[in-house]
């Protein structure tokens, strides 16, 4: 392809937020409103002394504090910016959003920082009032790209959003502050820690018996079906038999190792949150070893078929398990806020559980 | 201590701070899903994590207050550029000062000023603020001892000075930093006082552009090339003053002026002006004469008269103690006087420096007055007030003239001498009364006195120690212009004749540019005035008498003449001289025309100007639309010239469409869809002879598009250049080879 094809390819198809004059808001900095107060006095100098170019420079000087405002605006004006995709972390680590800003003009930017904001315009209160912030400088010359990376240590598993991000810019001479919101939202999977000392469950092939041979000697979970006579109970789905006219039962498929099944259900813990980092740990430590594994949750069953990405499917699983009303509510909440000319970034990891979870 | 210097954010630097804010983020508090700390990613090695004392918090007066630092600015670090572009501003701000300040503070300063530089080259921390508070109260006590005073103009610009260089030693944050460069803004204006000439102006301007330039490498990271970021700061501290100028015009010819001044002014707010003054001895203008300060210009409406006609009249002196001339107090009642001009009257207008002095100098004797002044008893023109600035004034005058005085009022005060002074002149006196029919009669012997009695007119006479009447006419017989004046005026009032001095100025420069008359310190001169029955008061001039060159050339020549090194350089009219002279001639017409519009601005002339656009000066409303309407249309022009769309294609892409053409001379064409790879191996295929200039390009083209982008400007300009340079190795037209 040409160098130039007419129509520049977006940055991997992430919204961009153009960075346009009406959302630079600009505010004189603590060392403008002493520069001011200084220029009152050498004002009131010059009266007393009917000094003309004392006269002269004091109204330069006003004036270039006046343009400074100018020149602040000019350094965010028409910069794009991007929030990419963060990958999933788990609770207590920090999730890194990249934050990519693009300067197409001719001139380079001097002064942007990128931060969190720290009111963001639509959370109040789900964030503490002032973390301490985060503040990277992105050197951007003419016609180059920046990409900064703007860390939140999560707390919790579930979906970490980063809905406040700004850039602001003191260029050149810090007497005037621009910065504009970017209304752009990211999130990031949280999965839960991995704690927990209850060693692996052993594995279930051991315990195949005769009628589990009868439905194949295969090894490999491979669904659900209607009960039958002399099928095992322990093969009995009963989670799921609730919500069946009947009895499910788990069917399995080739393999030659053993399945090991992790079960929420064989944590031994009373806290929902330390059977879920159980789970976790024990997920990761099967992966580990190169186990085939299946997960088990009270409302679901997370299978092998796709060992792909069947890790990550687990654990987005279970940083999702019993959040899905509150992601649906949120995700409502937060589309109902998007204005126009604002966008929703796309969730992490398209393949994870998001799907699943749903 | 970090240089300040960024570099892109990766996470392998990371560690160590995300390890940081991990640990702080245990011990806070809890926040709901959604919510959570955050984590830096900090990206050089001066972005420490804040840790509560020291880089996030700063401690204050022996740490009683802590304040938190604004996180924008808590990357902020005194790098030894920052410090060397504030040392430089308060160096070039305060030398000017030199000559004002007692001679340790400028010395102090210097020293100061390095200690800091050391201790940021060495990077050892800020110095205690303890120190710096006892250094500050040393420098009061010094200023306090050496001065006098602690309050005053002088003083207060020595302590300013201190205070500058004592705020950059104890600058360990930003804010400190622009404090110092906000001090050296007000230091700026301190100079002003001092002068206002077109030099110290442009000096100034070079200052505040550094200045400027300084607050933009304090907010700006620093970069790999001091020489480009000095270049960058000059460079935009020069784009905002160019749009701030017409800003700043705007409110210097539109912002209300005052009369007078807001409170009362320092005794010694006008310290260190040069001029004529209300009294004479031997050897005060003598000494005024070496000054090239310039005392007035004149701008003649009229033609100029020939510079012997040009007595300029200033202070008149009528009472002597013997050897010093004093003014008269102004009698009870005014004598009735009237002036009869004889010939046509010579119009024009004077700027005056200000002298601090109430007189005003016109042509002799002035007709019209101007508003505001008046004409003594004595003939002097005065004016209400003192000149504390340029002040310009228009006059009418007559240089050829009868003055009627009322002869009643004139006799006694004009015929006073001291008891026992001067023996011989009065006996010389006595003898010419003896001798002379009539007071013209009388008046021609002394002229003729002077003429022939072998005086010689010199800058440097000897001391008259005794009576220095006596002495000069009958001993030396060498002196300068206040010699003869007053030793005449002695005869005269000893042979009873009515006498007076009368100080000023004779001739002056007219500048052949403008055509502009500028009268200088050194054309200070002094003469006589005797009063003749029949012709009221007659100007005298013996020192004409001595030496006529005098009032025609001017006193500097005629000395110069006297000496055979001055008469060479006179005989020598041409080459370098004139050169010198024309320049000087230049540079006083660009003073003139800058003491004019600019100094010379005051509460008249903006009524007049400002009247002449057709707007009310007094009318403070009218004056605000006026600055808010060309405030808003410059910043709107700037706004619309400095956030215009930057351009849209890049410099690549006309690289690249450059390379096209250049291809297509030789007939290779290529489409949107074509790679640059598969272009280049075409064209290897089918041009081989243009396979390596054009490959070349094509490959710094797909480097430059694709690879690594680069740091910063210089870079980019540089693989710019790289790539021009060879595109232009691909000939323009496809040579023999076909």
């Amino acid at each position: 392809m040409s160098p130039f094809p007419d129509r520049d390819p977006q940055s991997g198809g992430e919204p961009v937020f153009v960075i346009d004059r009406r959302r630079i808001y600009i505010l004189p900095t603590r060392q403008g409103l002493v520069f001011a107060f200084v220029l009152l006095l050498m004002l009131a100098g010059s009266m007393n002394y009917e000094n003309n170019l004392g006269y002269f420079m004091t109204f330069q000087l006003g004036a270039v504090g006046l343009l400074s405002m100018l020149f602040a605006f000019r350094d965010l004006h028409g910069l794009r910016v991007s929030l990419l995709p963060a990958t999933p972390v788990f609770a207590g680590e920090t999730a890194w959003f990249t934050v990519q800003v693009d300067n197409r003009g001719g001139r380079q930017r001097h002064g942007v920082l990128i931060r969190l904001d720290p009111r963001p315009a639509g959370a109040p209160g789900l964030r503490s009032p002032s973390p301490d912030p985060v503040v990277v400088r992105a050197p951007l010359a003419a016609g180059g790209e920046h990409r900064a990376q703007l860390g939140l240590i999560t707390q919790r598993r579930g979906w970490q959003t980063l809905d406040g991000v700004l850039l602001a810019s003191r260029h050149p001479f810090g007497l005037f502050r621009a910065w504009a919101p970017i209304r752009l939202r990211a999130r990031s999977l949280v999965y839960p820690a991995a704690r927990g000392e209850q060693p692996l469950p052993a594995p279930y092939a051991e315990e195949r018996t005769g009628p589990r041979a009868r439905s194949g000697s295969e090894e490999d979970f491979a669904g659900l079906r209607a009960f039958q006579r002399g099928d095992t109970p322990k093969h009995v789905h009963w989670k799921a038999a609730a919500r069946h006219e009947s009895l499910p039962v788990k069917v399995f498929s080739g393999g030659q190792g053993g399945l090991l099944w992790l079960r929420y259900d064989e944590v031994i813990a009373d806290e929902p949150e330390t059977r879920l980092s159980q789970l976790c740990r024990w997920v990761l430590e099967a992966e580990r070893s190169g186990l085939r594994y299946a997960l088990e949750l009270p409302d679901r069953v997370v299978g092998d078929q796709h060992t792909a990405n069947l890790r990550s499917r687990c654990l987005a699983a279970l940083a999702l398990h019993g959040l899905n009303a509150a992601v649906a509510t949120s995700s409502t909440k937060s589309r109902s806020r998007a204005e126009p000319g604002t966008a929703r970034a796309p969730t992490t990891d398209g393949t994870d559980g998001a799907a699943e979870a749903s | 201590m970090g240089t300040g210097r960024t570099v892109p954010v990766s996470r392998a630097g990371n560690v160590e701070s995300i390890r940081d804010h991990l640990e702080r983020a245990t011990g806070t508090g809890r926040h709901g899903i959604g919510g959570g700390h955050a984590a830096t990613a900090g990206d050089t090695p001066s972005r420490q994590v804040p840790n509560g004392t020291t880089s996030g918090r700063r401690r204050r007066w022996f740490g009683r207050r802590r304040e938190r630092l604004d996180p924008e600015l808590a990357d902020w670090t005194l790098s030894r550029a920052r410090t060397l572009w504030m040392c430089v501003a308060l160096l070039l701000v305060s030398l000017p000062h030199a000559t004002h300040l007692p001679a340790w503070v400028l010395p102090l300063f210097a020293l100061i000023v390095l200690y800091k530089c050391w201790l940021v080259w060495q990077q050892r921390p800020t110095p205690p603020r303890i120190l710096t508070l006892l250094l500050g109260l040393c420098c009061i006590v010094g200023v306090g001892l050496s001065m006098g005073t602690v309050l005053g103009r002088e003083a207060g610009i020595a302590l300013l000075t201190l205070l500058a260089a004592l705020k950059l030693l104890e600058t360990s944050a930003a804010r400190d930093a622009y404090v110092v460069i906000f001090l050296g803004f007000f230091l700026v204006l301190t100079n002003f006082l001092y002068s206002q000439s077109l030099t110290t102006g442009g000096y100034m301007l070079l200052v505040v552009l550094q200045l400027t330039a300084c607050m933009w490498v304090l907010g700006t990271p620093s970069r790999r090339s001091q020489a480009a970021q000095a270049r960058a700061a000059l460079r935009q501290a020069a784009t905002a003053l160019f749009w701030s100028a017409p800003i700043a015009l705007a409110l210097f010819f539109l912002f209300p002026r005052l009369p007078g001044p807001l409170w009362k002014l320092p005794r010694d707010a006008h310290a260190g002006v040069s001029g004529l003054s209300e009294q004479m001895s031997p050897g005060d203008l003598s000494e005024l004469s070496q000054s090239d300060a310039l005392a007035f210009r004149v701008y003649f409406d009229s033609p100029p008269p020939p510079s012997s006609n040009r007595y300029w009249r200033g202070p008149v002196l009528t009472r002597t103690d013997g050897r010093t001339w004093h003014r008269a107090p102004a009698p009870h009642r005014r004598p009735r006087q009237g002036v009869q001009p004889l010939g046509a009257l010579t119009r024009y207008s004077v700027e005056l420096e200000p002298h601090q002095q109430r007189w005003l100098f016109a042509l002799d004797v002035p007709v019209e007055l101007p508003p505001g002044a008046m004409l003594n008893h004595d003939l002097e023109l005065r004016s209400g007030r003192s000149i504390r600035r340029d002040y310009r004034y228009e006059m009418v005058s007559a240089t050829s003239y009868r003055l009627d005085v009322d002869p009643r009022s004139v006799m006694r005060i004009n015929l006073q001498l001291p008891l026992d002074a001067h023996p011989m002149a009065r006996q010389l006196a006595a003898r010419w009364k003896r001798l002379a029919t009539s007071d013209g009669a009388l008046l021609e012997l002394a002229l003729g006195f002077f003429r022939d009695g072998g005086f010689s007119y010199t800058l440097s006479p000897p001391l008259l120690p005794g009576d220095p009447v006596d002495q000069f006419l009958f001993q030396t017989r060498a002196g300068f212009c206040e010699h003869y004046a007053s030793a005449f005026t002695v005869l005269m009032r000893a042979a009873g004749i009515p006498a007076r001095v009368v100080t000023g100025y004779q001739g002056g420069e007219i500048n052949p540019i403008s055509g502009h008359l500028s009268v200088r310190q050194r054309d200070a001169h002094a003469w006589s005035e005797v009063w003749l029955v029949e012709r009221g008061w007659v100007r005298v001039d013996p020192t004409a008498a001595v030496a006529p060159e005098r009032v025609q050339i001017g006193a500097r020549a005629t000395l110069l003449a006297g000496d055979q090194l001055g008469a060479d350089r006179l005989a020598n009219d041409g080459g370098i001289d004139r050169l010198w002279k024309n320049l000087e001639h230049t540079l006083d017409y660009l003073d003139s025309t800058w003491n004019r519009w600019v100094l010379g601005y005051g509460n008249r002339q903006q009524e007049q100007l400002l009247g002449r656009l057709g707007i009310d000066a007094s009318s403070l409303t009218q004056l605000a639309l006026w600055i808010l309407g060309v405030t808003v249309t410059v910043m709107v022009l700037a706004s619309l010239w400095l956030v215009r769309q930057p351009p849209s294609r890049d410099p690549l892409q006309r690289a690249w469409h450059r390379l096209r053409r250049r291809l297509g001379a030789h007939g290779i064409h290529s489409d949107t869809s074509e790679g640059l790879e598969h272009l280049s191996a075409r064209i290897a295929a089918s041009h081989p002879h243009l396979a390596e200039t054009a490959g070349e390009a094509l490959r710094r083209l797909a480097r430059a598009r694709y690879g690594r982008p680069p740091a910063d400007d210089i870079d980019r300009a540089q693989a710019l250049r790289e790539l021009d340079a060879a595109i232009q190795a691909v000939p323009r037209r496809p040579t023999g080879h076909g």
